[in-house]
């Protein structure tokens, strides 16, 4: 028979394991987000060599699994004499991932800027980075954050491979009580549940957000 | 007006090319301060080509563009060749000359004020309250006063054209460059961009407009440049400029626009 009394004995310590998780999650989304938006404008220069590398970037860490780039962050840190702490460790992976995917989600929101408007801007003497930050950024958030909250939940489902490096998330604590107490089903079923209410919490948010920032 | 040492525009030998298509072909013009100058001609003339050059949002490959006197867009290296300038100093020869868009390019993530405040905050660095009142004032010229808080995709055509002159207006241009301000509007719209530029006309602006309303160049400039295969065919006043067409591009021009128009007259 289920028990579902088990999982309540053990509840603060899965409840800290999603705190672990959602902040995890966050803080990478944030930082992804810097190097996204740095990542996406190399990808749009018109130099060469900037565009070439931030494209095989992209396309590197597209095309690799996430458990991959982790087991290497967390590997080869250590060899090369550098000694980090598991959840950093994660959240280095977790934001160098992140990053190549936000990149290309911002990238479609500022192509589909029509080029006459950055033109005005210019016209009225704004600087590149006045432009960038009054008339480019403000759109491009409001027309790709639908896609950047998507992009957000998925880091938060994927922070579940972070529990092969030791870091004690949502993940983890789950497994381990479900191996000690022999109850993986409800163990498993419950971290599902809160998996759902943090990406909820998300979705609402992103709706939130997009409700205050479309103007009409 | 009082007497300008300099000429507001002075285009000698303009050229542009794209790849092989020579679009301008050697272009020479004088626009003094406060003429009213509208530029004529066919699709594929030049003439948006000629405007774009003046604000320098094309480079041009060959001859001058002179704004108050002084050469756009270039400027001297060491030993004396020309070399592009900076963009920042182009941006600043040009911060009286103003370009109205025929798509009004109005920033669509700001409200009618914001747009108009925001190059005079960001770029002439008022302050809030003189940004606000500036704007309020220009918007007032162009009848749109009671649209402050409304987005450009809540407005009409002409309501965003009317906004997108005033945003021009204030930053106190000297010079406005009109890029066939009313193509993009439904034809009941036209009138009243028409009525606010000739009202600008009537204050002493010096204006540059490409546009395909006869009447309304026959009605306030003080020349009509006819522009044809890339370079300038005909120039003068409108009145005699319309009645009595010397080249045969010109008079074919005008009969093929008259033909267009008489069964709607």
């Amino acid at each position: 028979m289920l028990d579902f009394s088990v999982v309540l004995k053990y509840s603060d310590s899965l409840l800290n394991g999603l705190w672990t998780t959602a902040w995890i999650s966050l803080l990478s989304i944030l930082i992804g987000f810097v190097l996204g938006i740095i990542l996406c404008l190399g990808r749009l220069s018109s130099h060469s060599v900037i565009q070439y590398s931030c494209r095989f970037y992209i396309s590197a860490i597209r095309g690799a699994p996430l458990l991959v780039q982790l087991a290497i962050v967390f590997y080869f840190l250590p060899y090369w004499g550098i000694n980090i702490p598991p959840i950093a460790a994660a959240i280095i992976a977790l934001s160098l991932n992140t990053a190549a995917f936000q990149a290309e989600i911002l990238r479609g929101g500022f192509q589909v800027i029509p080029n006459g408007q950055k033109e005005t801007a210019w016209s009225y003497g704004y600087s590149a980075w006045q432009r960038f930050r009054y008339i480019e950024l403000p759109q491009v958030l409001r027309n790709t954050l639908p896609s950047l909250t998507n992009e957000t939940i998925d880091i938060i489902k994927n922070s579940a491979l972070i529990s092969t490096i030791a870091v004690t998330d949502l993940m983890r604590i789950t497994q381990t009580y479900s191996s000690t107490t022999y109850r993986p089903i409800e163990f498993f079923v419950s971290a599902g549940l809160l998996y759902l209410l943090l990406t909820s919490c998300i979705s609402v948010l992103g709706r939130h957000l997009e409700a205050r920032l479309t103007p009409h | 007006m009082e007497k300008q040492p300099h000429k507001a525009i002075k285009l000698i030998d303009l050229k542009k090319h794209y790849g092989d298509n020579q679009v301008l072909k050697g272009i020479n013009l004088e626009i003094d301060y406060g003429q009213v100058v509208c530029i004529i001609g066919g699709s594929g003339s030049g003439k948006s080509t000629m405007l774009r050059c003046i604000n320098f949002l094309e480079q041009y490959n060959g001859g001058e563009v002179q704004i108050n006197g002084k050469l756009l867009g270039y400027g001297s290296d060491a030993q004396g060749n020309l070399q592009l300038a900076p963009s920042h100093i182009t941006q600043n020869d040009l911060s009286e000359v103003c370009m109205v868009f025929q798509q009004f390019n109005l920033w669509p993530h700001m409200s009618v004020l914001e747009n108009v405040m925001s190059p005079l905050l960001r770029v002439h660095k008022l302050n809030k309250q003189a940004a606000r009142e500036k704007a309020l004032s220009v918007l007032e010229k162009v009848d749109m006063a009671h649209k402050i808080d409304a987005y450009p995709g809540q407005l009409s055509g002409g309501q965003q054209q009317r906004v997108a002159i005033a945003r021009s207006l204030g930053t106190d241009p000297k010079i406005m460059l009109f890029d066939e301000p009313t193509s993009a509007l439904d034809p009941e719209l036209v009138g009243e961009v028409l009525k606010v530029m000739k009202s600008l006309a009537n204050d002493g602006m010096t204006m540059v407009i490409v546009t395909h309303e006869m009447g309304f160049a026959a009605q306030v400039s003080d020349k009509v440049v006819f522009l044809a295969k890339g370079l300038i065919e005909e120039q003068g006043d409108p009145t005699t400029l319309f009645t009595q067409p010397k080249s045969d591009n010109l008079k074919s021009f005008l009969s093929t626009w008259s033909e267009r128009n008489s069964g709607i007259v």
